[in-house]
């Protein structure tokens, strides 16, 4: 029997921070009850949200469960973090590199990797989404997306 | 009288050309949304919420509301054609309404599930339309007490009655209203929680929030499953068949309609809790309860009217008090301030297009879902087979244009990627996040309403306690906080004989 995963984890690590954010609201000033300051507020909700990942620290500490399978299957989070991180990339590359140039490589790179088509597939659909988007986007909702380096050497030939 | 005038008002501003145009495309994509399992109505809000901004903010609001109620239709069909809910609303249908398509009858169970929709989102409209209104009225004379108990009693029943723990959905409500008070004091204009990145000077963004919450994370999630699931391919035929199971039905869909009615208003409740209380219930009255799970017509009739009528209901408090029931009155809520419009008792009486124009739309919508379903069945079923691998791809594409386009700024994708990874790891724990969106759309007012209180009564904490309609709020919020704590006595003490057993 061991402590339930999924309270002592999430209760470890939130603790620290509720405590943070208590710390940090005390710096705004409290003001006095009759005229609260900018950190009155917060600072209260800080410490009931510590009080009850206590309640939860001690929960999963007394109440022992069965439940010892893995919260995480290795094999599983292939997709998912490779996922994030072409999202990250994409924040990153969006505006040097522009729409048109970042969305079809995260396109590609999501057909590719994750949904793993074939290059072929991967390449055309990526293309035709990316325009597509850019149809439906730019061109008929109007909606100002950077230009980034395809944009600007098409206006430049 | 006067209601109805405000009606007639109310239907003449949804019959707008361009209100029935964006009505359509709500009730259309809604459809859609419920159709397609991996995408739920709050995330598709989320992601049409930025494209809403060059259009009329009635317009917007008629077109946001129709995805919320239209997925209720949509959801209904996966889940007799396919045993697969669309959405969490449309779970309950699936015991009965799959079990009636292997008999043959799932021309019966689709139009029950139409039919049974539309009359109740009728009559709930109708409801909608004779409470909002008083309700309105009277709440102009709560004060910052009143409100503020209100959200706490809104917040608190809201985590009573969550799938998970209340422990953790208190624990996600808290966390809610604290990222809610990121940005500048509204009182001292003095930045907080802002670690000196000026984009947060406004605060989070409820997009970024609530596409990575629930756009984002949903797809994180459902990247770790394989998805196989058969359709069950069959003539839908049969609609007018049985007469018999017809005139059954109709009980079972007043019933339905009535328990989705007040469900739809209480915070927490909604469309999925009064699916699952209809269905609850009429297995209860049921002479043969036993028959439930193998085929029975009240089966499909009941949970389908319910969620339907709670959808529409639950637009009461938000309209009249201010208070969303919901996640997706939540973001509905997020909208209506996004295009300058508080929500709350002066909504009537300020934005009278906006409120009777979006009350009368949902006549007009529901009867276009009506016209869509039944015949387009053939079609929303065949786009159940695109695979999930490229519908993944559009998804996060509409998250990341979407969310960009709000303040052309990567910092609120960078926020979006942030909470689609929280949303992701609160699903892997156990924890709703909808008690933290529902928390932070309130904080702005949950602190106004404290602080006003506690500044009107000199610091003094029993100004919640003096008045009438804040002592009931509170007595109420502290009864079921109790009730929770002494429920979770007995457990754990079988838990601790139970673990002194296996040792």
């Amino acid at each position: 029997m061991k402590a339930e995963k999924k309270d002592l984890i999430p209760a470890i690590v939130t603790l620290p921070l509720s405590l943070i954010m208590a710390y940090s609201s005390l710096r705004l000033g409290l003001g006095s009850a009759g005229n609260p300051g900018a950190g009155f507020f917060a600072f209260w909700i800080s410490v009931s949200l510590a009080f009850l990942l206590l309640i939860l620290l001690l929960r999963a500490t007394t109440i022992r469960t069965n439940n010892t399978g893995p919260l995480f299957e290795l094999r599983n989070l292939r997709k998912p973090i490779s996922l994030l991180i072409l999202l990250l990339l994409y924040a990153i590359f969006f505006k040097p590199l522009g729409f048109l140039l970042t969305t079809a490589l995260l396109v590609f790179f999501m057909l590719k990797a994750i949904a793993k088509e074939g290059f072929g597939k991967s390449i055309v659909l990526s293309l035709a989404i990316t325009l597509l988007s850019y149809l439906l986007f730019v061109s008929f909702l109007g909606l100002s997306l950077p230009e980034g380096l395809i944009s600007s050497f098409l206006r430049g030939s | 009288m006067e209601i109805f005038e405000h009606m007639v008002f109310g239907l003449k501003v949804a019959l707008e050309p361009m209100n029935l145009v964006y009505c359509f495309i709500g009730v259309l994509v809604g459809n859609l949304i419920g159709v397609l399992p991996g995408i739920g109505p709050t995330g598709t809000m989320a992601l049409l919420l930025p494209l809403t901004f060059h259009i009329p903010p009635v317009s917007a609001i008629i077109m946001l509301a129709g995805i919320y109620y239209g997925c209720q239709y949509g959801g209904s069909i996966t889940s007799i054609l396919v045993n697969i809910p669309g959405e969490a609303s449309t779970v309950i249908t699936c015991l009965d309404g799959y079990q009636l398509a292997k008999k043959g009858k799932a021309g019966l169970a689709l139009g029950v599930s139409a039919i049974g929709s539309f009359v109740a989102g009728t009559l709930s409209i109708f409801g909608l339309s004779l409470f909002s209104y008083p309700l309105a009225k009277a709440a102009l004379r709560f004060g910052p007490p009143e409100y503020f108990s209100l959200m706490c009693l809104g917040l608190v029943i809201l985590t009573f009655l969550a799938r998970t723990s209340m422990l953790k959905s208190l624990i996600m409500a808290l966390f809610g209203l604290f990222l809610g008070l990121f940005g500048l004091d509204p009182y001292t204009a003095k930045p907080r929680f802002t670690f000196g990145f000026p984009e947060l000077m406004d605060g989070i963004g409820i997009i970024p929030l609530v596409m990575g919450l629930f756009g984002i994370a949903e797809v994180l999630s459902n990247m770790e499953k394989e998805e196989r699931f058969d359709i069950y391919e069959t003539q839908v035929t049969g609609i007018s068949s049985s007469l018999r199971e017809w005139i059954r039905a109709k009980w079972a869909i007043l019933r339905g309609t009535l328990v989705g009615f007040f469900t739809g208003i209480i915070p927490g409740g909604g469309a999925v809790l009064a699916s699952f209380l209809s269905y609850a219930l009429e297995k209860k009255i049921s002479k043969e309860p036993q028959k439930f799970g193998t085929g029975v017509i009240e089966g499909v009739a009941s949970p389908e009217s319910a969620n339907n009528a709670a959808a529409q209901s639950s637009l009461i408090p938000l309209l009249s008090l201010g208070i969303p029931p919901n996640v997706v009155m939540a973001v509905l809520f997020g909208a209506l301030l996004i295009h300058g419009i508080q929500p709350g008792p002066f909504l009537v009486k300020d934005h009278p297009r906006v409120f009777w124009g979006l009350v009368m739309s949902m006549y007009v919508g529901n009867a276009m879902l009506l016209l869509l379903n039944l015949p387009l069945i053939g079609i929303w079923v065949k786009l159940l087979k695109v695979p999930y691998k490229y519908m993944f791809v559009l998804i996060i594409l509409f998250c990341l244009i979407g969310v960009y386009s709000v303040n052309n700024s990567v910092f609120d994708i960078y926020l979006m990627v942030i909470f689609g990874l929280l949303g992701y790891l609160l699903k892997k724990f156990d924890f709703e996040p909808a008690p933290l969106v529902m928390a932070y759309v309130l904080s702005p007012i949950f602190e106004t309403s404290f602080r006003q209180s506690l500044t009107l009564s000199g610091g003094d904490l029993s100004i919640f306690l003096s008045r009438p309609v804040s002592l009931a709020c509170m007595a109420t919020a502290f009864f079921l906080i109790l009730l929770q704590v002494v429920s979770a006595f007995p457990k754990r003490r079988d838990e601790k004989d139970k673990a002194y057993v296996n040792k």
